[in-house]
């Protein structure tokens, strides 16, 4: 008995004297940093699944929503509406972020090897992005009417093919998706180039004049050296760009509003509509969960690719 | 005998308890000044310190409402404030706030067809209870305006807007030498305003103009098109009814879209597109008031304020120019049926979940009164069209829109109807836009989209609620919201 | 044939920025030459300058029996490393020997046979597969050779190959290129800032500084009658003792400074050398310790096992070193006596500090 109370541990009284143990006390900022993270990150995302799960549409009372399973989920697949405005996101995005590439890819590389005037290059190339989308959709807007300055310019260039250059810009609902494909283009190709013009000027100059020293020619060195080198910018550029690209709201709605009919509706202006103007927040709740499933798996597709590629490339620090 | 015992009591208390406050009107002469006397009895009943009241507002209105604010606040030491928003977000803030309850607003402007979402979800205070007591006027405003402002049975809203859509024809076009001899000629009657939607089309074809041709003694130096309107998505739905001419379901919540009638509307609807400019249906009010201030166009069908944009303009080409005309029409078993949809009608709103209801609902009533509203509407820096009687012997008015306007405005004013006062509108809406979209595209016939918006709407009423939504329909259709009625 | 001629090489950079200021130079077939000096002598840009990456702004580089200035580096059939070896990172070891044969177009068997033969004899063939992250550093540098040399260039030209090494690895490498020089028997280009490896390397030495070449001759001639004080100082370690003063009386010509007064035999100050200001230069192995001479005492000792360095005060400015061989252990603070070995004792013009005949 008198041994067992000897070697019993010594329990302090009061929460202070429990938080003030050394093994509690270090865990403290980890239950603030986690807490922040449930309160600012998970919790409007259980939220969000709760609601998915609601029959419940705005213009009746929350207090008469009830829980009705996965039948929002089974509509949302089953909506055409939602596949098409999908189908329509990821060719909107691929072919803005196609084109962002290429073009932010080739004034990088040609800003790289300008010797005179590269800040000013760099500060011109860079304001697009700077502007306010609002801004950008009004603008465009103006500049898309089919009697306005785009077609304008188009004009000599179109005529001699005997194509009249009154282009529909915002009620053809080809031109009308181009028309916002374009939009997003002029404003974040800025991006690209920025990140592209770091990624240049990252590289080693070293392997460059070592492939020249072996005979490369400058195409060999671009497309075996630089390139491959410039890999992981590539892969930053179309997470990042594909990211924002799939959210395209601001132009689809400043622009056509979605339309001719819903042929410029991308899957956030779906989503808008579908909560905002119809009122479905179940419905919506439930779009936007399998949206985030589907969009995170994409999003950590790249980041995955983009850590595999910076693996091989890195170099040993202190060799031997 | 045992419950009548139980209950006379109750019922005693009930009647003694409402009845002075029912029979309890407010001093007053006049509209207003029964709203002013109904704040100021009531900031002194409750002892308010610093009162003041804060308006969700179309941001097209932030430059006319600060001198009636103020006005406001001199008269009933209320002060206003103003949250402003486009008018494509203010649906979305106020459903926001039925959720929210977070009573940062105290009144709602926006346009009729939000109401019945808003006061499904419970974010608007109906307002029989203070009209009882305040009794606004609305006489001299059409039945089916003054229709609009009522969902199921309660008012909920107050109009100050006339915003019915209107036809507008080039007079100096028509009055070229030779034109209307010709066209008498090829049609048979002497052009001016059109009956039908038929006759607009033939008006929109004959004048209808390539750039460079010389007609009737003149060389046009630009394209002049027959027709402009409303294609856009989110227009089209508020333009539609008047081709259609009559309810758009029957009483069980039947869509009448996918009938030969509907079907000959959607034709008409799109048919008379060719006339329009090529870029019409990525057009909304910013691209069409102008161009149709620039004189390129002989004929458009608009918001009534496209007059009024003609005339004063600085960068018009068309001043004096403007022959307005009532709503066209279309025939309907022998009979000429115009219809001339609310498309917009700016009006106000009171938030249940603010501080002062009753307080915010006087400001609506003296804000819409018959002589507060009449100065509003003549207010160069707003975008209040006329709607009473009233409005056409108000001189200011006069001035500010024309008489010839007024008269035909107001002429319209009777064939004016409601745009779908049912919750989920704006989906109904979507998907008679969405198909409209795929007719002028040519990528569905009107047989194939009537049956589709059919298809559509069912949809949307079954996942609203059919029973719900047949007994709003009823009541609205009862109301006279859409001049028509069941047969 | 790859005889190398610098003629009057400069370089100058943007405004006012000289690298290299007038080099001319004459590196033979087959030789080991060497270009050592302090970082921003100018070295690098005159290798450069022959590789081709950079041009030069006047004179000329003649390779062979052609001026090669308006060829392409890939065109004057050279071979060189580089500082930090400029693998690629993203290809295979494999892929990076044989990427001076693909950029050529070199048949795929004759590639193939040619990697596994050089992957061979530099005895990497273990590593065709792996990237060269993958590698050692003593693994990558051999990799490194192997991509310059697969091509059997007239010329290698090495920047500053072993600087990454560590000190262990850096010293068996040289022995490694040596071989490899022997070998190939091709003109080696070197540049290094290490003396060291300048001098256990070279066949010829060319001692840079400010953009011109202070001193070229063999190892042994810049270490025994180094040109001039920079040259002096730059090689041998411990640094050569340099002490200013003035000699005077030619018959028995006696060194004085400050604070010493030493007699000098006759044989080791040259003719000019009398009655001006000099500053003599003695090597740490060349001051004697002993019995007779000045006065001085010690500082520091720095045992390196075989012989100790003395580092000892004598009431001059800078402190002298000397290396000693022998048994006598010297304490700090214990008085010493010391004398110059005559032969060791080199004359500097205080002036131009040049070396006096």
């Amino acid at each position: 008995m008198v041994a067992e109370t000897e070697t019993a541990p010594r329990r302090p009284a009061g929460l202070t004297a429990w938080l003030a143990q050394e093994r509690v006390f270090r865990l403290v900022p980890f239950v603030m940093v986690e807490g922040m993270f449930l309160l600012l990150l998970a919790l409007p995302f259980v939220l969000t699944i709760y609601i998915s799960l609601l029959r419940w549409r705005a213009n009746r009372p929350f207090e008469q929503a009830y829980v009705q399973g996965f039948v929002n989920y089974a509509r949302v697949i089953g909506e055409p509406e939602f596949w098409w405005s999908l189908g329509r996101t990821f060719y909107f995005a691929g072919a803005a972020v196609t084109l962002e590439l290429v073009l932010g890819f080739s004034l990088a590389m040609l800003v790289h090897q300008a010797f005179r005037g590269r800040r000013l290059y760099i500060t011109i190339f860079l304001i697009p992005m700077m502007v306010v989308p609002v801004v950008v959709g009004y603008n465009f807007s103006m500049i898309y009417v089919d009697s306005g300055p785009l077609n304008q310019i188009l004009a000599p260039i179109l005529t001699p093919f005997g194509v009249t250059a009154r282009i529909r810009w915002l009620s053809h609902p080809i031109a009308a998706q181009w028309a916002i494909i374009l939009a997003d283009v002029w404003q974040w190709t800025s991006l690209t180039f920025l990140i592209f013009l770091s990624g240049f000027a990252a590289l080693p100059p070293e392997l460059i004049n070592a492939a020249r020293v072996m005979g490369a020619s400058r195409w060999q060195i671009f497309r075996r050296i630089q390139l491959p080198l410039l890999k992981p910018a590539i892969i930053i550029a179309v997470v990042i760009r594909t990211m924002e690209a799939l959210k395209l709201f601001d132009q689809a709605v400043l622009l056509t509003f979605g339309g001719p009919g819903d042929s410029t509706q991308t899957i956030a202006f779906f989503l808008w509509r579908q909560v905002w103007q119809f009122n479905k927040y179940g419905f919506g709740a439930a779009a936007s969960v399998l949206l985030l499933l589907l969009f995170s798996s994409l999003i950590y597709g790249g980041i995955y690719l983009l850590v595999r590629e910076r693996a091989l490339l890195q170099q040993p620090e202190g060799r031997g | 005998m045992k419950q009548v015992r139980l209950l006379a009591p109750i019922a005693l208390c009930l009647a003694l308890a409402c009845t002075p406050a029912q029979a309890q009107t407010l001093p007053g002469d006049t509209v207003e000044e029964r709203a002013i006397n109904g704040a100021r009895a009531y900031v002194e009943d409750h002892q308010l310190q610093n009162p003041s009241l804060t308006i969700l507002l179309i941001s097209l209105f932030r430059n006319a409402m600060p001198a009636y604010a103020q006005q406001w606040e001199e008269l009933t030491g209320i002060k206003v404030n103003f949250i402003e928003y486009g008018y494509t977000d203010i649906p979305s803030k106020i459903m926001a706030e039925a959720i929210a309850k977070t009573g940062q607003y105290d009144v709602f402007n926006h346009f009729p067809y939000v109401v019945p979402d808003a006061a499904g979800a419970g974010v608007l205070m109906p307002l029989d209870d203070y009209t009882e007591r305040g009794r606004p006027d609305f006489s001299g405003i059409e039945p089916a305006l003054r229709a609009q402002q009522r969902y199921n049975g309660k008012q909920y809203f107050f109009l100050l807007d006339g915003d019915h859509i209107i036809l507008v024809l080039r007079k100096d076009i028509l009055d070229l030498p030779g034109a209307k001899e010709e066209f008498q000629a090829q049609h048979g009657w002497e052009p001016g305003c059109p009956e039908t939607m038929a006759q607009w089309e033939q008006l929109a074809s004959f004048f209808h103009t390539k750039k460079g041709d010389t007609r009737w003694g003149k060389t046009f130096d630009q394209d002049l098109y027959g027709a402009m309107g409303y294609r856009a998505i989110n227009f089209s739905y508020r333009h539609f009814p008047a081709y259609f001419g009559g309810l758009l379901f029957d009483q069980d919540m039947n869509p009448l879209v996918n009938t030969p009638h509907g079907v000959e509307a959607i034709r008409a609807f799109s048919s008379i597109v060719q006339y329009m400019p090529p870029d019409i249906q990525g057009w909304g009010t910013p691209q069409i008031y102008p161009f149709w201030a620039s004189g390129q166009a002989f004929s458009v069908m608009s918001f009534p304020s496209i007059v009024g944009y003609g005339n004063k303009n600085p960068q018009t080409q068309i001043v004096g120019q403007q022959l307005s005309c009532i709503v066209p029409g279309v025939m309907r078993d022998g009979q000429l049926v115009r219809r001339s949809p609310q498309a917009a009608g700016t009006g106000y709103m009171v938030n249940r979940h603010g501080k002062h209801p009753e307080l915010a609902y006087y400001f609506l009533q003296w804000f819409t009164g018959p002589q507060q509203g009449d100065v509003a509407i003549a207010d160069p820096q707003g975008f209040w069209d006329p709607m009473r009687r009233s409005n056409l012997d108000n001189p200011a008015i006069v001035e500010k829109f024309g008489s010839q306007f007024i008269e035909t405005t107001m002429a319209n004013t009777k064939y004016a109807i409601s745009l779908l006062m049912l919750e989920g509108n704006y989906e109904y809406f979507n998907v008679l836009d969405k198909n409209l979209a795929q007719v002028m595209q040519g990528n569905l016939t009107p047989e194939q989209a009537a049956a589709r918006i059919e298809r559509g709407w069912n949809s949307v009423t079954d996942d609203v609620g059919r029973d719900y939504q047949i007994e709003s329909w009823r009541n609205g259709v009862a109301s006279g919201a859409y001049l028509d009625t069941f047969q | 044939m790859a005889r190398i001629v610098l003629e009057n090489l400069v370089k100058t950079f943007g405004a006012g920025v000289t690298a290299v200021a007038g080099v001319s130079l004459d590196i033979q077939d087959g030789e080991f030459m060497i270009f050592v000096g302090p970082s921003g002598c100018g070295k690098t840009t005159t290798l450069n300058m022959i590789c081709g990456l950079e041009q030069p702004t006047s004179g000329q580089v003649i390779i062979g029996d052609r001026v090669v200035n308006d060829l392409e580096p890939g065109e004057r059939h050279l071979g060189m490393v580089f500082q930090n070896l400029a693998l690629f990172p993203h290809m295979t070891v494999f892929e990076n020997i044989a990427f001076g044969l693909r950029v050529r177009k070199v048949p795929t068997a004759d590639l193939n046979e040619r990697v596994s033969r050089i992957a061979e004899t530099f005895q990497i063939t273990h590593l065709l597969a792996k990237k060269p992250a993958q590698c050692s550093g003593g693994e990558a540098q051999r990799v490194a050779l192997a991509r310059t040399t697969i091509s059997s260039p007239d010329v290698l030209l090495l920047d500053e190959p072993l600087s990454s090494l560590d000190a262990k690895l850096r010293v068996e490498m040289r022995t490694e290129l040596k071989r490899l020089h022997e070998q190939l028997r091709s003109t080696f280009v070197y540049v290094t800032h290490d003396q060291a490896e300048a001098m256990t390397m070279a066949d010829r030495i060319a001692v840079m500084q400010g953009g011109r070449i202070q001193q070229l001759g063999t190892p042994l001639e810049i270490y025994r009658r180094p040109a001039n004080l920079f040259v002096a100082g730059f090689f041998g370690m411990p640094t050569m003792n340099l002490i200013s003063g003035r000699i005077c009386d030619s018959d028995s010509p006696r060194f004085q400074s400050e604070n010493l007064d030493l007699k000098l035999p006759a044989k080791a100050v040259p003719r000019t050398g009398t009655d001006r200001d000099v500053c003599i230069g003695v090597r740490s192995e060349h001051v004697l310790l002993g019995a007779q001479g000045a006065a001085g005492r010690v500082q520091l000792t720095e045992p390196l096992g075989d012989e100790t360095l003395v580092f000892f005060d004598y009431g001059g400015p800078s402190q002298l070193v000397a290396k000693y061989r022998g048994d006598r252990t010297f304490n700090v603070g214990e008085a010493i006596v010391f004398d110059f070995d005559p032969k060791g004792v080199l004359v500097f013009d205080a002036e131009d500090e040049t070396r006096l005949a």
